[in-house]
């Protein structure tokens, strides 16, 4: 175990050390005062239940919390790992996957309010202006999609490993769906209005984020995997 | 030993790749095509930092999301032994 984790965090900062870190939040002063009003509005109910579902899960179970520290940190972590793509271009992963297959979306309101929170303030990333919204797209729509994905497949009897993958993937992909779409609200294409600006935001981050999606749903798929491998001690 | 593989192995990708600009910076070049008069409106709340540290600050976000991924883990791996023990 403890080679594992020399070895990973090894790996991390060689990763990331020798170049700039680039990343897929909305940046400090791009959304106009009342959208950015308008994205606070929107994330601060899913936040307060939030907070309330982390409280009755803990008050049901006390091992909750123990879950809830390892998505916390992994969040913490695929969310800052900066990856290169297949367009030359580079994001990171979202990592929100893991804790909404374990408590469903509630919880990552709250945890991604946390990273997002900590990004905006000491690293530059993001911001406290576009916070809302970048709550919302990482850690409210991509959770929800991700939790209806798992739902829907665990419906279908499709084995537990493809049900957590697609819901990674397609919480990761979602995030920079709904990324696009908040950009084409505050900034319309003139020509073609908020649709042709959506296009052109959506096929802008799906380029770089289909593979990284893609490498998201493998490693919340391991990750899973070994807490499960713990359950069964 | 998946996850590290796959970490240690990303060096070589970034070689590989040659990844150029972040999706933000090409949302930023995207905008000021639809929006050319576009300016931010509130300059940045919170650490200022160098370009040359973002990427340490960064990697301190990392060691503290291993850091707490491991620490929970291993409770949670301690406290099934001793669930399991008990049952015994």
């Amino acid at each position: 175990m403890k080679k594992k984790v020399v070895l990973l965090s090894v790996a991390v900062i060689a990763l990331i050390a020798p170049n700039s870190v680039f990343g897929m939040h909305i940046s400090e002063g791009f959304l106009s005062p009342a959208w950015a009003i308008a994205w606070y509005v929107i994330s601060t109910p899913f936040v307060v239940y939030g907070l309330y579902t982390i409280k009755k899960s803990i008050a049901q179970d006390p091992r909750a919390k123990l879950y809830m520290g390892i998505a916390g940190g992994y969040v913490f972590v695929l969310s800052a790992l900066k990856l290169p793509s297949v367009a030359g271009s580079c994001s990171h992963l979202t990592g929100t996957g893991l804790g909404t297959v374990l408590f469903g979306p509630g919880a990552m309101a709250v945890i991604g309010l946390i990273v997002l929170l900590f990004q905006a303030l000491l690293l530059a990333h993001g911001g406290i202006s576009t916070l809302g919204a970048n709550v919302f797209s990482m850690a409210i729509a991509g959770p929800i999609i991700a939790y209806l994905v798992y739902y829907g497949c665990k419906k279908m009897k499709l084995s537990l490993p493809v049900a957590i993958f697609m819901a990674a993937f397609t919480g990761d992909l979602f995030t920079y769906v709904v990324t696009s779409g908040q950009l084409a609200l505050a900034y319309p294409d003139s020509s073609g209005g908020v649709y042709v600006s959506f296009l052109k935001f959506a096929s802008m981050f799906a380029i770089t984020q289909l593979p990284l999606a893609v490498l998201e749903g493998f490693i919340t798929v391991y990750t899973y995997k070994l807490i499960q491998k713990i359950e069964k001690v | 030993m998946l996850i590290a593989i796959v970490l240690v192995s990303c060096p070589f990708w970034v070689q590989l790749f040659h990844p150029g600009d972040g999706t933000d910076d090409k949302a930023i070049d995207l905008l000021t095509s639809i929006n050319p008069s576009y300016q931010p409106w509130v300059k940045r709340i919170g650490l200022e930092i160098s370009e040359s540290a973002e990427p340490y600050m960064f990697a301190l976000q990392i060691a503290i999301g291993v850091i707490v991924f491991t620490f929970f883990f291993y409770l949670l791996k301690k406290n099934q032994s001793l669930k399991k023990q008990s049952e015994e």
